[in-house]
C-alpha cells in the first residue's frame, strides 16, 4: 500500500489544486499516479516519511506501522530544547534497567493541541513514536531523567502510555475508515496521514494526566478554573495585574499559568511566577517560549499544564474593575451548558466599552477585506451571541478546547486572527460563541505601539484567515445577520472544509 | 490577685527617609512620632526607613536588604536600587528582596505597622506587611499628594505651573506628554489596591484630608491629626525685645522652586525699589543643588545683589533656637499647596508670625490677620506688600505673635494616634473597596441569583458604536 498524503500534495501543487477544484482531476491521488509520480512530485512531506522510515530505509506502510508497535508501549513527550539542547534523556522503569530514550527522539510538531498539516522538522519539539520494549505496567512509576546542555536537570513535560497491540491496529484502522478520512480519501488510497498521526497522538494523550514542567508551589487536583494569563518581557506590569487580580480574591481553587515568550530573563520570570505563589495562595505554573514561536502555540502550551475544567485566557492588557470579577467569572464558568467559548466586555479607562464581541463586517469584497469590527454596547448586561470574540478574556471549557484542536499554530506571531479562527471552528463544530457581560474587564493597552514587523504580521495572518474563511464570511455578508453555522453546509462541502483544522474523533 | 504585665505592643514605623540622612519635613515628622512612642513602656517601636543605594552607596552593602542604622537597636535601613516614581515601585522590592523584608517583618511581628510614606521602600510594601502580619493595625499618614499627582505630589501643572485642583487621566496626560491617559488610569488603580490593606489613613491637615475624601478615601477610614513636636529645644533663646524694628523675615525650608523662594527674592527687589531697604532677610535651608539651574542661578544672583538678603547654609534641628531668635516674621511662600508645613509649627513654637502664602495648609494653619498675614500665592508683590505692612503697622508683630496657638506636642499625637488609629476598634465592614471601578456595586455578588442576572447598566456608550444596537440577539 503506498502512502500519500492528498492535502499535503494539494498544498505543494497548487497548479494540481486548481486543476482539481475545476474538475480536471477527480482526487490528487488520480493526478499523482498519472503523472505527478513520473513529473517527480513527491507524494507526502519528506519528514513524515523519515518519520515513518524503518531502520533500512524502506519507508512505513499503515499496516507495517501498526505492527512495529505491536508489543510496545507508545511514549509521547516534548520539550522546547532550542535555547537548551538536550543531551541526555533517558527513563528508569521500576525495577528495571535504565533505557536511554534518546535514541528514539523523532521530532515532529505537536498534534495535540493544535492539528497539523504538515511535519516540521526544524520544529523545536521532538516527540516520540517509538517502539521502546518494556513492561507497560511499570511504566507509570517510571523517573525521566533529562540533562541539557545548561547541566539543568529538569522533569521532563512527558507522557506514557499504553496501548496493547490490537487495541492499536484497531485504533489506526477505525481512523482509516472514519467519515473524515473517507471524505477526503478518493480512492482508498491517500490515508491522511499527518491526520492519523494527530489523531492517533491525541488519543494517547488524552488517556494520561496533563504534565506539568515549572510547577511552582503545592499542586492543584481539579481545580475549578485555570486562569491563562500573558506576561510580557517587563514583568512589572504582571506584578501589577497579578497585584489587581488578586485584591480581595481566594485563589485557593484556581489555578494560575503564567504564559512568557522568550521572557527577559529565564530566571526572573520563574521567581516572578513562584513570588505569585507563595504571596497569593496560589497554585502557579510557568511557560516559557520563544518569541518566535506563535501566541497560539504559547496557549495552546498553557492549556495542556492546565487542569481545570473551564480555561481563562487574560491577556497582559486585562485588569479587573472589581472584587468580585472572580466569582463572577466562576458563576459564568459553571453555566457554561450551552456555550462552549466566552467573551468578556472589555472597557477602556473611561468606562466605555471599548469591545464586547465581534462581528465581520465587509469593507471591501473583492479585496476581501474585513473588519472584526466591535459590537453594539448598550444592551451590554445581557448576554449575547457573536460571531468572535476579543483575545483579551476568553473563557472556553478545556474539553472543548482540546477537542477543538486549540488555536491554530498556524498564526504567526501576536495578533487576534486565531482566536477568530478559533471562534469559526467552534460555530462550524456546532459549538457557541457567546459574549456575557459579567466578564468584564478593563483592557489598557498603553504599553502596546504595534511596530512593522507586528503589522506586516497582522497582514500575513488576514491572509491566512481570508483563505480559510472568505467563503464563509462572503455567505455571511450575502445573508446579513447570520452566523457562521448557519453557512456550515456550504462550508463543509467547499474547499476550505480540508483546511479546517478542527478535531479528529477517533469513531 | 497579681496579674502579670501585659504585654507591650510592637509598633514598627515605616519612612522614605532617615531625617539622620536626609532631612524633610515628612521623615521628621515620623521619626519625631516614632521617638514619642519609643519613650512609652507600653509600646516597643521600631523605625525603618527607605536608603536610596545610589545616594548613599556606602551605607548599606549590595548583598544586604535590611541593615541596623547607625548601631541603634530598634532603627533599621531598608537598601534601595531603584524606585519607580511613576508607580511608587520599588521593583527591587517587586523582583527579589521581598523575601529578606517578609522575613523581616516576620521576625519582627509588629501589631501597628505605621507607613510614613511609600516612596523609596515602595508601595508594594503594604501587601508584604499584610502578608507577614494579616493581623497588624496597618496606618498611613499621608503627607502630600503622590498617590493622586504623579508631578511629584504637589498637584502643580507641569507646563503652565498653576495649581491643580483635581487629577484626571486626561488631565494628568497633559501634564506629562509621554504617558498615556491610561497609564494614568492604572496607576490610580494599582495605587488605590494597594491602600485597600491599609487600616486608616492619617491626615496632617484638614486640607489635605478632604483632598483624599474626595479623591476616594472615606470618611471612616481617614481622621485629622497634626504633627506633634519634640519640644525639648525649639524655643528660641530670647523674644526680640520690644523696641527693635521687627523687620528680620526668616525663610527655613528646603530652597527648591516649589518652596516659592522666587517668589521672595522677587519681593525683595520690588522693596528695594520702592526703596524700602530697612530689612533683612535670613535664608536657611538644603537642597538647593535640587533646585531648576534657572532658580539656583537667580539665588546666587539676587545673595550677590542685595544686601538684605542673607544666605545661611542649611542647619540641623538643634540649631533651630539660635536661628528662629533670630527671625521676627517667618515666610512661607510655597507655591503648591503644602500639607502641614513643620516650618509653620516651627515659628509658632518661637512665638514668631508667619507670611504666608493663601493656599491650602498654609492657609489652613496660619490664620490671616490672626496670627500671620496671608498673601497671594506665586505673587511677589502681594509678598511685598504684606513685608511692608510688617515694617511699618505699628504693633502688629504683638497681635499677632499674642494670637499664636499652641502647637500639639509628640505626647499630644502620640496620645491621639493611639486613640483614632493604633488601638481603636474599626468598622467590621469594609465600605467599597478604595480601587473598584463606579459600576462595581452593581455587579457585586450577594447570592446566586445575583450573579446570574446582572443589574443596571452604568457603563457608557462610546460614539462610534451608536448604531444597531439591535444586532444584539437574544440569548438562545
Amino acid at each position: 500500500m503506498e502512502l500519500f498524503d492528498a492535502e499535503w500534495y494539494l498544498e505543494q501543487n497548487p497548479d494540481v489544486k486548481k486543476a482539481v477544484r475545476n474538475g480536471l482531476w477527480a482526487s490528487a491521488y488520480d493526478h499523482f499516479k498519472t503523472c505527478g509520480r513520473a513529473e517527480g512530485r513527491a507524494p507526502l512531506d519528506p519528514a513524515v516519511a523519515q518519520l515513518l522510515q524503518q531502520p533500512n530505509g524502506t519507508p512505513l506502510n499503515v499496516e507495517e506501522l501498526a505492527a512495529s508497535a505491536e508489543g510496545t508501549c507508545l511514549l509521547i513527550g516534548w520539550v522546547d530544547d532550542r535555547v537548551d539542547p538536550i543531551i541526555e534523556f533517558a527513563m528508569q522503569p521500576y525495577g528495571g534497567p535504565q533505557i536511554d530514550l534518546k535514541q528514539h527522539i523523532r521530532r515532529f510538531r505537536r498534534p495535540d493541541v493544535a492539528d497539523i498539516k504538515r511535519v516540521r522538522p526544524e520544529s523545536f519539539d521532538f516527540g516520540f513514536w517509538a517502539a521502546v520494549q518494556g513492561p507497560p505496567a511499570t511504566w507509570p512509576e517510571a523517573s525521566i531523567r533529562v540533562r541539557f546542555a545548561s547541566n539543568r536537570v529538569a522533569e521532563l513535560q512527558l507522557q506514557t502510555t499504553t496501548i496493547g497491540p490490537i487495541d492499536l491496529r484497531d485504533r489506526i484502522l477505525g481512523l482509516l475508515a472514519s467519515p473524515r478520512n473517507r471524505a477526503s480519501r478518493a480512492d482508498g488510497v491517500d490515508h491522511g496521514l499527518t491526520r492519523v498521526l494527530a489523531a492517533l497522538t491525541r488519543a494517547v494523550i488524552k488517556q494520561a494526566p496533563a504534565p506539568a514542567l515549572w510547577r511552582c508551589g503545592a499542586h492543584m487536583a481539579e481545580p475549578e478554573l485555570s486562569i491563562i494569563i500573558s506576561v510580557p518581557r517587563d514583568l512589572e506590569n504582571a506584578r501589577r495585574q497579578i497585584a489587581l487580580l488578586a485584591m480581595a480574591c481566594d485563589f485557593g481553587r484556581i489555578e494560575i499559568v503564567f504564559v512568557s515568550r522568550s521572557p527577559a530573563s529565564l530566571d526572573d520570570f520563574f521567581a516572578f511566577v513562584e513570588s505569585v505563589g507563595e504571596l497569593y495562595g496560589a497554585s502557579t505554573v510557568a511557560v516559557a517560549i520563544g518569541e518566535d514561536l506563535s501566541w497560539a502555540r504559547a496557549h495552546n502550551d498553557a492549556a495542556r499544564l492546565a487542569e481545570g475544567r473551564t480555561l481563562l485566557f487574560l491577556g497582559s492588557t486585562i485588569f479587573p474593575g472589581d472584587r468580585d470579577w472572580l466569582g463572577r467569572t466562576l458563576v459564568v464558568a459553571a453555566g457554561m451548558r450551552d456555550s462552549d467559548v466566552v467573551g468578556a466586555c472589555l472597557l477602556n479607562e473611561d468606562d466605555s466599552v471599548r469591545q464586547c464581541g465581534i462581528d465581520f463586517t465587509v469593507i471591501d469584497r473583492r479585496l476581501r477585506i474585513w473588519e472584526a469590527g466591535r459590537r453594539p454596547v448598550r444592551p451590554v448586561w445581557c448576554a449575547g451571541i457573536a460571531h468572535a470574540v476579543s483575545a483579551g478574556a476568553i473563557l472556553v471549557r478545556r474539553h472543548f478546547f482540546v477537542e477543538l484542536g486549540g488555536f491554530d499554530e498556524d498564526y504567526i506571531g501576536d495578533c487576534s486572527y486565531e482566536v477568530y479562527d478559533f471562534c469559526f471552528r467552534t460555530w462550524i463544530a456546532e459549538g457557541t460563541v457567546k459574549v456575557d457581560p459579567r466578564l468584564i474587564f478593563y483592557d489598557l493597552q498603553a504599553p502596546a505601539q504595534p511596530g512593522d514587523s507586528v503589522a506586516s504580521r497582522t497582514m500575513i495572518n488576514r491572509a491566512l484567515f481570508n483563505d480559510r474563511w472568505g467563503d464563509i464570511l462572503d455567505l455571511l455578508a450575502d445573508a446579513g445577520e447570520i452566523l457562521p453555522t448557519a453557512a456550515a453546509p456550504a462550508f463543509r462541502a467547499g474547499p476550505l472544509g480540508t483546511a479546517n483544522t478542527g478535531s479528529l474523533e477517533l469513531p | 490577685m497579681l496579674r502579670p504585665p501585659a504585654k507591650p505592643k510592637r509598633l514598627l514605623s515605616i519612612a522614605h527617609f532617615h531625617p539622620d540622612i536626609l532631612r524633610g519635613g515628612a521623615q521628621q515628622a515620623g521619626y519625631e512620632l516614632f521617638k514619642g512612642f519609643d519613650s512609652l513602656e507600653d509600646y516597643v517601636a521600631f523605625f525603618l526607613a527607605g536608603s536610596l543605594r545610589q545616594l548613599q552607596p556606602n551605607l548599606i552593602p549590595r548583598d544586604v536588604a535590611i541593615i541596623r542604622h547607625d548601631g541603634r537597636a530598634n532603627e533599621f535601613l531598608l537598601g534601595v536600587d531603584t524606585f519607580d516614581p511613576f508607580w511608587l515601585s520599588n521593583t527591587g522590592l517587586a523582583g527579589g528582596e521581598w523575601r529578606d523584608v517578609l522575613g523581616f517583618l516576620l521576625a519582627l511581628q509588629p501589631d501597628v505597622i505605621h507607613f510614613n510614606h511609600v516612596v523609596n521602600t515602595g508601595i508594594e510594601l503594604l501587601h508584604l506587611a499584610r502578608v507577614a502580619c494579616p493581623k497588624a493595625r496597618i496606618v498611613y499618614t499621608l503627607h502630600e499628594f503622590v498617590p493622586i499627582c504623579h508631578a511629584n505630589g504637589q498637584m502643580v501643572r507641569t507646563r503652565r505651573q498653576g495649581l491643580c485642583d483635581r487629577a484626571s487621566f486626561s488631565r494628568c496626560a497633559l501634564c506629562f506628554p509621554d504617558r498615556r491617559p491610561d497609564e494614568f488610569f492604572l496607576r490610580d488603580r494599582w495605587i488605590r489596591a494597594q491602600f485597600t490593606h491599609v487600616d486608616r489613613f492619617v491626615a496632617p491637615s484638614r486640607f489635605l484630608l478632604r483632598r483624599y475624601f474626595e479623591w476616594g478615601i472615606a470618611e471612616d477610614d481617614i481622621v485629622f491629626i497634626d504633627y506633634g513636636r519634640l519640644a525639648d529645644c525649639r524655643r528660641p533663646h530670647g523674644a526680640p525685645a520690644s523696641s527693635t524694628q521687627r523687620s528680620r523675615f526668616g525663610f527655613l525650608g528646603q530652597l527648591i522652586d516649589c518652596k516659592g523662594l522666587d517668589c521672595l527674592i522677587d519681593a525683595v527687589a520690588i522693596l528695594v525699589r520702592r526703596e524700602i531697604t530697612d530689612f533683612e532677610v535670613r535664608i536657611h535651608g538644603a537642597n538647593l543643588e535640587s533646585a531648576t539651574e534657572a532658580l539656583q542661578s537667580k539665588f546666587a544672583a539676587a545673595v550677590e545683589t542685595y544686601d538684605q538678603l542673607k544666605f545661611l547654609g542649611s542647619y540641623f534641628n538643634y540649631e533651630l533656637p539660635r536661628h528662629t531668635a533670630a527671625v521676627d516674621w517667618f515666610v512661607v511662600p510655597s507655591v503648591w499647596w503644602e500639607n502641614s508645613p513643620l516650618v509653620i509649627q516651627e515659628a509658632f513654637m518661637a512665638r514668631r508670625p508667619v507670611l504666608c502664602s493663601n493656599i491650602g495648609g498654609m492657609a489652613e494653619k496660619v490664620r490671616d490677620g490672626v496670627d500671620g498675614v496671608h498673601f497671594a500665592m506665586g505673587d511677589a508683590a502681594s509678598l511685598a506688600d504684606a513685608m511692608a505692612r510688617c515694617l511699618t503697622e505699628p504693633g502688629l508683630w504683638d497681635r499677632l505673635a499674642a494670637n499664636i496657638p499652641d502647637i500639639m506636642t509628640v505626647e499630644e499625637a502620640v496620645e491621639q494616634h493611639r486613640e483614632l488609629c493604633f488601638e481603636n476598634d474599626l468598622p467590621e465592614a469594609r465600605r467599597r473597596q478604595l480601587w473598584e471601578a463606579p459600576w462595581a456595586d452593581a455587579m457585586r455578588i450577594t447570592d446566586a441569583s445575583d450573579a446570574a442576572e446582572p443589574k443596571a447598566a452604568p457603563l457608557r456608550q462610546p460614539e462610534h458604536c451608536s448604531a444597531s444596537a439591535d444586532k444584539w440577539l437574544p440569548d438562545r
